[in-house]
Order: C-alpha cells, then sequence, then structure tokens
C-alpha cells in the first residue's frame, strides 16, 4: 500500500477510529500491532516472501536481549557489523552478489529504517543510555510502524515509547486539529502535484539528450542541468510530501515525529544542508557514526592541532557512507567529498581570515545567494546518479569534457541562485505590501476554501493520473 | 474529544469540496453550454465542439454509460465517411425497431473497431448482446495498418485514449481495467471541470489564430488537447523549433497546387504508407477477428462496403488493389452466422460527393433509407 493513495488515506482514518477508542495502553497496543501487521500484508504476494525480514528483526531482537545482559563494546560492534552485512545481503547491494542470493523474491521495503531502529536500540542498550526493558511488542510496533515504515522518519524508541505511553495528544486543543489536516493535504498536494509535475519535465528534458549521439555539448549540459535541477525538485517535493502525511497523522495517533526537513534549499553551505534535508538520517549517523568516530580518532592520536582535520576525514567517512546507502558508491563519494571540502574550507579560510571576519562574510546576502545557489548545484550534481547509471554518467562526462562539467554546475547553481533571489524578493514584497491579503489568506475561511480547492484538484490527480504519479522515492533507498 | 473534532473537521472539508465542485461545473457549463452526450445513446456523430470531448476517441471511452441499459440497438463503426452518411437521428426512423447509435472514431483502422467493440461490450449487459446489431462501413482507408496510423508505440489513437487516464493499462502487450466499473462509468462526471476548462480554452485559442497559423499550430494542439496532456509532452512541443517556425512565417508552403483530385489521391498516398498502394492484410485478420467476437457474442454484424464517387473509382490505385479483399469480404461474412454484407458501391453519383468519400448533406438522408432498404432485405430482418 502506498502511501501517497487513497487506499492508505482510507486504511489511516479507520485506524484512528479504533485506535483511540479506548485509553488503554494495552488496546492501543493490540491495535498498533493490528494496523502494522495489515499494512506490512499488502506487500506481500505470497507467504514466505516475508521471512527474511522476519527473521532479520528477530535477530534484531536477539541481539537487543543480548545487549542488556553482555554489555561489552565489542560484542555491541561485533553484532552491529552483522546486523548491516545481513542488512546489505538483503539489499543486493552490488558487493552481496559474492554470495548467491535467496532462491525467491521477498519483501525488502522498509528494511534500511528497519535497520537504523535496530542498531540505534542496541547501541543504546548496550552503552547504557536507554535502561528500560524492550518488550518484543514495543519492539516489533516500533520497528514496524506502518506510519514510519516505508520512508521514515527514524524516531528515537524513548520518543516513541514515551509517547506511546503518555499519549500526551489524547485531549488536544480544536485549534490542533485544522492545521494537521492542512499539513497532510499539503503533503499530498506537494507528492501528488508538485512531484508529479516536475517528474515529468524532468523526464521530457531527459528525453532530448538520453540518446547522447550527435548531439553538441552546448545541448547536452543545457538540457542536462535543466533535468537535473527538476529531479532534485521532485525528490524533494515528493520525500517532504510523505513526511507531511506521516507526520500529521501520526498526531492522531499520539506520535509527534521528528521533522525530515527544514528549508533545505535555503542551506548555506553543504554542511548546513544536512542539517535541513532528511535530519532524521543525518542525526542518525551523527550519533552513530559521526560521535564515535571523532571519539576515537581523538583517543588514539590526541592533538589540538589535528581536532579539525579529524572532523574532516570523519565528515568524508560519515557522508560517504550515508551517501552509498542511497544506492551506488558515487552518491557517497559526491556526498563524501561535498561535505569534507566544506568543512576543510571553512578552517583554512577561518585561519586566514580570522573567525570572525569569517562570520561577517557568511552574513553577506549576495554571497549567501550565490552559497545557496551552489548547494543546489552541487546536490543536483550528486544526485545524477540516482537517475542515471554511472557508465551513463561517466560516459556523459567524457562527451562534455571537464569544462562542460565545470559549465553544469555553474549553470545550475547559477539558475537556482536566480530563482532564489527571485523567490525572497517576491516574499519581501508580498510581507511588506500585501498585509491585508496576507491577514486574510489567514482567516479559516480561506484556508478551508484553499484547502477544499486542494483536496479536489489531489483527488483529480489521484484518479485521472493513476499511471503518473511517482511512487515514494525513498521507498528504494 | 480530539478524534470527534478530526472527523468533524474531515466532513466539513469534504462538504466544502463537494460544494466548490457543484460550483465549478455550474459556473463553467454556464459559461460555455454544450449539449448532454450521455442523453440516451452513444453518438459520436454530434459535432465535437458541441460537447465536452476533444475526438471521438475521448467520447467512446467515457461516454458509454448509455450503453447500460437493456435495449435493441444498432450501433455505427467505421471511417468518418460512415458517420457523415448514416447520422442516427437520421438512420432512426428508418429502423424504429432499434435504438440507432454511432460508435465512429475518425483515424480509425478495424484494430480500432476492435477495441471499440470490446469497450461496447464491456458496458452493453450481457442480456443485451443478442440484441445487438454492429454495422461496419467498410473502405479501403479502414484497412491501414496500424504501423502507419500511429507514430506512438501504442497500438492505435483510441488505446492512447483510454490509458490517458489510468483507466486503462497495458499488461503483457493487452490493455486491461485499471480501474473498477463504477469509476469507469461515472469518470466522464468526475471530470467535467477540467474538461470544461480545457475546452474553453481550446476554443477561445482556436477562435484568436488566424487562419494561416492553425495549420501549423496543428500538433501543438493535438499533443496539450486531445493527446498526450502530460506537462512532460507540453514541454517536449514547446522546445521544438517548428512550433514557432509557422508564426514568422508568411510565405505558402506549397510549391506547386496541383488540382483537388489528385491532391485527395496523394493523400491517400500517404495515409496508407505503402510504396506500391497495395492494402496489407495485416486489417484483413483483424476483421475476421471482429466478426468472430461479435457473432461468437450472440450479436450481428452487417459489413457495408461504402461507396465512392465514379472518378474515384476508376482513378485510384487503392481502390483497384482493394477489390481483391472486397471479394474475401464476401466470403468472410458467409462464413458466420449472423453476419452479412451489404454492398453500396453502386451509389457512385460524383454530385453526391464532397469528395472522394464523404456524402453532402442533402443526399444522406437516401443513403440511410437504402441502407435501411437492404438491410430488410437481410434474413436477420426479415
Amino acid at each position: 500500500m502506498s502511501v501517497i493513495s487513497s487506499q492508505f488515506v482510507l486504511f489511516v482514518l479507520i485506524g484512528i477510529l479504533i485506535f483511540n477508542a479506548s485509553d488503554s495502553k494495552h488496546w492501543k497496543t493490540s491495535v498498533f500491532a493490528a494496523l502494522n501487521i495489515i499494512f506490512i500484508a499488502t506487500y506481500v504476494h505470497k507467504w514466505y516472501e516475508i521471512i527474511p525480514l522476519i527473521l532479520f528483526v528477530l535477530f534484531g531482537y536477539f541481539v537487543i536481549k543480548l545487549s542488556y545482559v553482555l554489555k561489552t563494546k565489542f560484542l555491541t560492534v561485533f553484532l552491529s557489523i552483522i546486523t548491516i552485512l545481513t542488512f546489505i545481503y538483503l539489499k543486493q547491494y552490488p558487493i552481496a552478489h559474492l554470495l548467491p542470493s535467496l532462491p525467491f523474491p521477498y519483501v525488502v521495503a522498509g528494511i534500511s529504517y528497519i535497520m537504523f531502529r535496530m542498531l540505534h536500540l542496541s547501541m543504546d542498550i548496550s552503552s547504557g543510555e536507554l535502561e528500560e526493558r524492550v518488550t518484543f511488542v514495543d519492539y516489533f510496533n516500533y520497528v514496524f510502524s506502518f506510519l514510519t515504515f516505508v520512508s521514515g522518519p527514524i524516531q528515537r524508541y524513548e520518543d516513541f515509547e514515551a509517547q506511546f505511553r503518555d499519549n500526551r495528544y489524547k485531549n488536544n486543543p480544536a485549534t490542533d486539529v485544522f492545521p494537521i489536516i492542512e499539513r497532510v493535504a499539503a503533503g499530498f498536494f506537494k507528492t501528488v502535484v508538485f512531484s508529479g509535475i516536475f517528474f515529468a519535465l524532468h523526464q521530457a528534458t531527459f528525453a532530448k539528450i538520453a540518446d547522447g549521439t550527435g548531439i553538441s555539448v552546448v545541448k547536452h549540459v543545457f538540457f542536462f542541468s535543466i533535468s537535473a535541477s527538476l529531479y532534485t525538485l521532485f525528490l524533494y517535493y515528493n520525500f517532504s510530501g510523505c513526511m507531511d502525511v506521516v507526520i500529521g497523522l501520526g498526531r492522531f495517533f499520539g506520535f509527534v515525529l521528528p521533522e525530515n526537513f527544514t528549508a533545505p534549499f535555503g542551506a548555506r553551505n553543504f554542511i548546513d544542508f544536512w542539517s535541513r534535508w532528511h535530519i532524521s538520517l543525518s542525526e542518525w549517523f551523527k550519533f552513530y557514526m559521526f560521535n564515535p568516530m571523532m571519539k576515537f580518532l581523538i583517543k588514539w592520536k590526541p592533538s589540538q592541532g589535528l581536532l579539525p582535520f579529524y572532523g574532516v576525514l570523519t565528515y568524508f567517512v560519515t557522508f560517504a557512507v550515508l551517501g552509498a546507502w542511497h544506492g551506488t558508491v558515487y552518491v557517497g563519494l559526491c556526498f563524501g567529498l561535498g561535505v569534507s571540502v566544506n568543512k576543510l574550507y571553512e578552517i583554512i579560510l577561518t585561519k586566514k581570515i580570522g573567525r570572525d571576519n569569517y562570520t561577517k562574510m557568511t552574513g553577506s546576502k549576495i554571497l549567501n545567494l550565490i552559497n545557496r545557489g551552489l548547494v543546489f548545484g552541487y546536490v543536483s550534481l550528486s544526485l545524477v546518479y540516482l537517475w542515471n547509471s554511472p557508465e551513463d554518467v561517466h560516459a556523459a562526462a567524457r562527451h562534455v569534457g571537464t569544462s562542460g562539467a565545470i559549465i553544469f554546475l555553474c549553470a545550475m547553481s547559477a539558475m537556482a541562485s536566480a530563482f532564489f533571489l527571485f523567490a525572497d524578493f517576491n516574499q519581501k514584497i508580498c510581507s511588506s505590501s500585501c498585509s491585508k491579503y496576507l491577514s486574510f489568506s489567514r482567516s479559516i475561511v480561506f484556508r478551508q476554501l484553499w484547502l477544499s480547492i486542494k483536496i479536489l484538484i489531489i483527488a483529480h490527480c489521484l484518479l485521472t493520473h493513476l499511471t503518473f504519479i511517482p511512487e515514494v522515492a525513498y521507498k528504494a533507498f | 474529544m480530539l478524534i470527534s473534532k478530526f472527523f468533524k473537521q474531515v466532513l466539513i472539508s469534504i462538504v466544502v469540496s463537494v460544494l466548490v465542485y457543484v460550483c465549478a461545473v455550474i459556473l463553467l457549463s454556464l459559461s460555455y453550454p454544450m449539449q448532454d452526450p450521455m442523453d440516451t445513446t452513444i453518438d459520436t456523430t454530434i459535432t465535437l465542439t458541441s460537447t465536452i470531448f476533444h475526438n471521438h476517441a475521448d467520447h467512446i471511452v467515457l461516454g458509454r454509460k448509455p450503453l447500460k441499459k437493456n435495449k435493441r440497438r444498432m450501433i455505427f463503426l467505421g471511417p468518418s465517411n460512415v458517420m457523415m452518411a448514416f447520422k442516427p437521428y437520421e438512420m432512426q426512423k428508418y429502423v424504429p425497431d432499434y435504438e440507432v447509435g454511432s460508435a465512429v472514431a475518425y483515424t480509425s483502422n478495424i484494430s480500432s473497431n476492435n477495441t471499440i467493440v470490446d469497450l461496447i461490450y464491456e458496458a452493453v449487459p450481457k442480456s443485451s448482446y443478442r440484441d445487438t446489431t454492429f454495422v461496419l462501413g467498410l473502405s479501403f482507408l479502414l484497412f491501414v495498418d496500424n504501423q502507419s496510423l500511429s507514430s506512438s508505440p501504442m497500438r492505435t489513437p483510441l488505446e492512447k485514449e483510454m490509458t490517458k487516464y489510468g483507466l486503462y493499462r497495458y499488461e503483457n502487450g493487452n490493455i486491461v481495467k485499471n480501474a473498477p466499473d463504477w469509476l469507469i462509468d461515472n469518470f466522464y462526471y468526475f471530470l467535467l471541470p477540467s474538461m470544461y476548462i480545457d475546452k474553453t480554452i481550446t476554443s477561445i485559442t482556436k477562435s484568436l489564430q488566424p487562419d494561416h497559423l492553425r495549420a501549423y499550430k496543428k500538433h501543438l494542439s493535438q499533443n496539450i488537447v486531445s493527446g498526450n496532456r502530460s506537462a512532460g509532452a507540453l514541454v517536449s512541443v514547446l522546445l521544438k523549433p517548428s512550433t514557432y517556425k509557422g508564426i514568422f512565417s508568411f510565405s505558402s508552403f506549397e510549391d506547386k497546387k496541383p488540382n483537388t483530385r489528385e491532391k485527395a489521391l496523394l493523400l491517400h498516398h500517404e495515409f496508407v504508407g505503402t510504396d506500391d498502394n497495395t492494402i496489407n492484410y495485416e486489417q484483413f485478420h483483424e476483421l475476421e477477428t471482429l466478426v468472430e467476437k461479435i457473432t461468437s457474442h450472440g450479436g450481428t454484424i452487417i459489413l457495408v462496403q461504402m461507396p465512392h464517387p465514379a472518378w474515384f473509382k476508376e482513378r485510384s490505385p487503392h481502390y483497384k488493389n482493394y477489390q481483391g479483399m472486397i471479394e474475401d469480404t464476401k466470403k468472410l461474412s458467409s462464413r458466420f452466422n449472423n453476419a452479412f454484407y451489404i454492398d453500396l458501391t453502386d451509389m457512385d453519383n460524383e454530385n453526391d460527393y464532397y469528395d472522394t468519400s464523404h456524402p453532402k448533406t442533402e443526399v444522406t438522408d437516401s443513403w440511410c433509407r437504402r441502407l435501411a432498404y437492404e438491410m430488410s432485405l437481410l434474413s436477420a430482418f426479415r
């Protein structure tokens, strides 16, 4: 069952009704478990397809139980490595082809996020950060939560369990409901309408150069830039829309799921970008990869002078792994290089001009606009490997050459900067001269009308483009 | 308390959405009044400009709801000359025992008509299969093979319309339903506001165009209005230099002006697509499938050999090459029960025609009378 579908909405509406029929924790736990089972069952065509996933999850529970008993770092690391290797095998990453694959198709939807949750639990338990006992039902509900099963966000177990237990949103004031519904509708609108349009435009512009033969370098670079930019926009609207839907609907189950996006295209550098894009994932990597690695390096060779460079190395490794998780090593390399070079640049420039001057410089509006464009351009460049095979990308790079590649990056960055300038200008004009319109647009009448129009457009698109709406992209990772 | 507020808000939103939708339909229908195509029967002979539909294929896919009723029907199929010659309202008085309809689609071949018959059988109740008579007007233009007819990977323009809204999809090379029956039957009503907007804008833009630009912009309107309406297609058309070339060109694009008859023969040569003017047998095999399908459903099919003006019969190489196929068609009709053949090719008075096949309005009533008479001689109608 796709999250962006009328079936999911109906499923959740019925689920909300049943879930909130009683305040008893036992009732809510059972109903939530039933909903999770039903949701997963929609991914299964034959009974044996779910076995590998169930075994993987059971292994995770075994690891957790062991972590309560044997709180040793070595064991935690060893079992985490086993978990990750099993994940790599089940997801059939290229390296997994060294081993024979399973002789039947099986469900892998959500396995990445399940792995993150399993690792987080085992590491927090073994380090003593999580002391309370995790029952099997609570573990099952946490790992298989239908709201976050397909594409996150990655919620910490402590938050999940506390919200479940407290049910602190039992008696929400009336004003809470409408904004939540607005958010869910906005999420559908982003995914169904915007991401659909951007995806179609991306495919249409790429089709101009897909053949590759006999195309001039200028044309190749031009259309590739536009296509890559459109793909980034598609991915953003697709994923953030899905997040709006699950975060909104989660409120009616008593969950405050963590935000995954905070204006990512307002990022002033690539490091800042990752504090705004897929936040729960970068937070996870920060806690469980970046911090331990930094601690290790500092312990291994304590040196004040080397400290910033430990940061560079750790950023590279962390974001290379994060990028590789997206599907290809090349994305990992791009992400890793982007963040580490960004950090290195920050270190060198701070050393050269001093921290105060650096802070002043980063406050410059023009520089910020250029930086935002560059971030967008670099992100679009990195994501090229998600919709092209590495061979095609390298063939295109050979065709356009180094200068062409640079022009490609500059073109995307320039387009993005120009667009951000226009958007910021528009916002400024509107906020200063459209105060009457703005106050009307905040009125409940306007909001209700706009919500209803959005619902109609969403319903129209869902029914008239049944073969057109792209699936939630992050489901594939 | 939260949940009751939630469901109350959901209900309010749904009610307001429905109200907005109804208001949109009312306002748009007032601004662009159109004939209701879902009145009594399927009738693609209604002028497209006075319906909500963009083309006949659209009309057939979305306008089948009237076929749901149990009735004795006669449905016309075939090329454009059938549409002009045998309009339901004219034919009806000569065959009062039947409800006459028309599912003729321009730019169709036998494959398309096979698909049309499938669509009709989807809508018609099973108990009415035996009471459904198809009248297929035959002309060599109907035997154009699929590759010549459509440059897209899809087999026919009709299939393009079927898959446009996701109501049908491709599976293993065949078109299958992708939506429940109730949605397909009522999809027309759901699409109304969107179709009104689309049609209104099309009409306005067409009426604003100077005459000499219409031909150059034809492919633009085909892509956006009636063909692939996705954003991708729009970008694709807007990025073509040829889209803009004609706007600034005022010179005639014809070096010489052959006379009208020569031009018509040349047009046929381009349309049929074979170098030696032969008619391939691909579509004849489709015709066999069509006849077998209808007769196995218990229905009746009448194959009507459509007439052409005498000059055309003398001069058209395609018509000459088509004679062999006519003989095969006569034999085909005798192989099946409830398959009949009517020959109208003797109606070849040149003054009755606009062009190579389409009759003038003043003679269509007599053509209907002639056809009804020929039908009355058939065993199924005695």
